[in-house]
């Protein structure tokens, strides 16, 4: 699993970005509807996991099952003789 | 009897109309065709309007038009104007024919209001889509169109069959909706039908498989219709069909699981059409007012943004000559004006504030949480994630900034440029404004998707699953790939059975004919000359040798005896 090494720069502005984001409720009041709305940031925690799961998740299927060569199939030229 | 003509038929005799025109004629009548029946069926066909013609014992109803088939038939109709914009400079005329007698298959749909209509325009959607797979002239876009035409043929098939069983069961042809609380085997095979339409896996492959294979605008076409139009078939229906939430949430996941591993422009924008679509069907799954108004929401919504993305990644294919996330990167300076439409198209299918798709998703979440459907919910936010890295961040990341290609894209023709324009200003007006769609929604709603709760979520949700993007981004490739989904599961054995059935009996036959020649070689060599077999014979590298080589006075008399006595042998044993 090869992680992005993000520049000084780019670490201060997420972590700006992320704390105004976190900081949003405690600015506008918002309503319960779901069990999980009682868990602080709890948006924040499940886009991050969530899209972490799809990554790694598709990836690691990707490689077992799904990705094949390219023209796997043998139509992508349009000079071959029909081969099946 | 009604005079009033059916919008559907219209655009059928506009696509005959089309045929014989002159090319700059074609485009106006592609564009300004469909907005007249948009013009048409709002002023000749108010909520309530019936056209019936009596039909054997039954009763077509070409049209029924209410507040659901006016919303589709219009939208349909909208979304055939602006991808006919978008193709108007190419001027094909297959092309533009199949294009409006597709759209003419979903309108007609839209108004169908018995299952025989539903079934003639169902197929009509079938046919022009599988031509329009067939514009795009290479060998794998003919095969890939060999197969759409071969699925939807099978999926009309299923539809028919359950319309005979419907037909015997209450004698009627009507086309209404299907008690969910008594299933019928007539209704699960009209379900089947629908579901194979709406892209619901594991009949979904023939969408990946064909769209990207189209021309770059019978894609944006294709991209709108089929599915679309299933959703208004299941919204008719199915509402209220628990087993649609189930499918809906499956293909909501399954799309974007795909489409974080494509790396072809146009593979992955299809299996985002599996994901959206997927939204829909959930809606039409709840069945109450506001998943109803919200599943038509998002139809129309999607069939804005979805052409949008399609539109834009067909610009890209034209202007740069590629298609693929492999060899693209760096056009952020050479094209602007185009990331920023793409971006407007990237943001409203994310669901991200002040663009359309925020609204109809915030709907539908509204009316299944209403429901207390959280699982629902949660998995529905996990597909919004999903489709915001893939098409927000992983796509235009390696189209417009990832490295530097040295690519010099041609300037975007302006017909296309026009296009991509209307649409993205749609869904920025649509997303500001919501009220504007409400009148028009099946039911009455008003339903506010700014609030600070719903908009504070999707916020979070979308900055943090950026962040996890940026970590992972190393493990996204954009490497040349075919994804093997489902199809494999009709591909791999039709090899076989070809193999099996044409390539074994071909060398079976092959060995025959060989065998067969080489017998009869033998044979006519060796008849030729009888005389020879008693001739002593010239052995290789001898001298002539007129003794030996000449036949001896016998041969001759033998032949001659030995005939006369086969003869007189085969005559006695005749008689006798």
């Amino acid at each position: 699993m090869k992680l992005a090494t993000p520049t000084g720069r780019e670490t201060a502005i997420g972590a700006v970005v992320g704390v105004v984001t976190l900081a949003l409720p405690l600015v506008f009041p918002t309503e319960d509807h779901f069990p999980w709305d009682g868990i602080p940031g709890f948006y924040a925690i499940y886009g991050a996991v969530g899209c972490a799961a799809l990554v790694v998740v598709s990836k690691w299927v990707g490689r077992v099952l799904l990705v094949k060569p390219p023209d796997w199939w043998g139509e992508e030229s349009d000079t071959d003789e029909d081969p099946a | 009897m009604s005079v009033l003509v059916p919008p559907g038929l219209l655009l059928v005799v506009g696509a005959a109309l089309l045929a014989v025109l002159p090319r700059a004629a074609r485009a106006a009548v592609s564009v300004l065709l469909p907005l007249l029946v948009v013009a048409y069926s709002a002023t000749f066909l108010p909520d309530g309007t019936t056209v019936s013609y009596p039909f054997m014992q039954f009763s077509l109803e070409l049209v029924r038009a209410d507040r659901l088939s006016l919303l589709f038939g219009g939208i349909f109709c909208v979304t055939g104007a602006l991808a006919a914009l978008y193709a108007s400079h190419e001027g094909d005329v297959r092309q533009q024919v199949a294009a409006m007698l597709y759209t003419a298959g979903a309108v007609g749909v839209s108004f169908a209001g018995d299952l025989l209509t539903l079934c003639f325009f169902w197929e009509l959607l079938a046919i022009a889509g599988t031509v329009l797979v067939w514009s795009g002239g290479t060998r794998a876009a003919t095969r890939a169109g060999k197969r759409y035409v071969l699925l939807h043929l099978a999926g009309g098939g299923l539809l028919l069959a359950g319309i005979a069983l419907q037909v015997a069961h209450t004698g009627s042809i009507r086309f209404d909706a299907f008690d969910p609380a008594a299933p019928t085997l007539a209704a699960w095979l009209i379900l089947a039908g629908f579901c194979l339409n709406a892209g619901v896996p594991p009949l979904h492959a023939w969408i990946p498989d064909a769209y990207p294979r189209a021309t770059i605008a019978g894609s944006v076409f294709l991209a709108a219709m089929t599915t679309k139009s299933a959703v208004y078939a299941l919204l008719r229906g199915f509402a209220g069909w628990d087993v649609l939430v189930t499918f809906g949430v499956v293909m909501a996941l399954y799309g974007v699981f795909f489409a974080v591993l494509a790396s072809d422009l146009r593979v992955l924008l299809s299996y985002h059409i599996i994901s959206q679509v997927g939204y829909m069907v959930v809606g039409a799954g709840i069945g109450t007012a506001l998943a109803v108004d919200a599943s038509a929401a998002h139809a129309v919504n999607h069939l804005i943004y979805k052409g949008l993305l399609f539109m834009c990644a067909g610009a890209v294919i034209a202007t740069t000559g590629r298609g693929s996330l492999a060899d693209l990167g760096g056009l952020r300076s050479r094209q602007p004006l185009l990331l920023g439409l793409y971006m407007i198209g990237a943001l409203s299918i994310s669901g991200a504030p002040l663009w359309n798709g925020f609204v109809s998703k915030g709907m539908l979440l509204k009316s299944a949480g209403d429901l207390h459907r959280d699982w629902t919910v949660l998995l529905l936010g996990l597909a919004s994630v999903g489709t915001f890295i893939s098409v927000g961040l992983k796509l235009p990341y390696f189209v417009w900034f990832h490295g530097k290609s040295g690519i010099e894209p041609k300037p975007v023709p302006p017909p296309m440029l026009a296009a991509m324009v209307c649409a993205a200003f749609l869904c920025t007006l649509l997303g500001l404004f919501p009220g504007l769609l409400y009148p028009f929604l099946p039911h009455p709603t008003d339903y506010d998707p700014f609030t600070t709760t719903h908009v504070i979520e999707i916020v979070q949700l979308f900055v943090f699953s950026g962040f996890a993007f940026y970590i992972l981004l190393p493990n996204l490739s954009a490497a040349r790939k075919t994804l093997a989904d489902v199809d494999f599961f009709y591909r791999a054995p039709a090899r076989l059975v070809r193999k099996l059935f044409v390539g074994r009996v071909d060398a079976a036959f092959g060995t025959v004919q060989t065998v067969a020649d080489r017998i009869t070689d033998r044979l006519a060599n060796a008849l030729r000359d009888p005389t020879a077999w008693f001739a002593e014979g010239r052995r290789r590298g001898e001298d002539y040798d007129p003794d030996r080589s000449r036949p001896p006075l016998l041969s001759p008399l033998v032949v001659t005896i030995a005939t006369f006595v086969g003869i007189a042998v085969a005559l006695l044993a005749w008689q006798g």
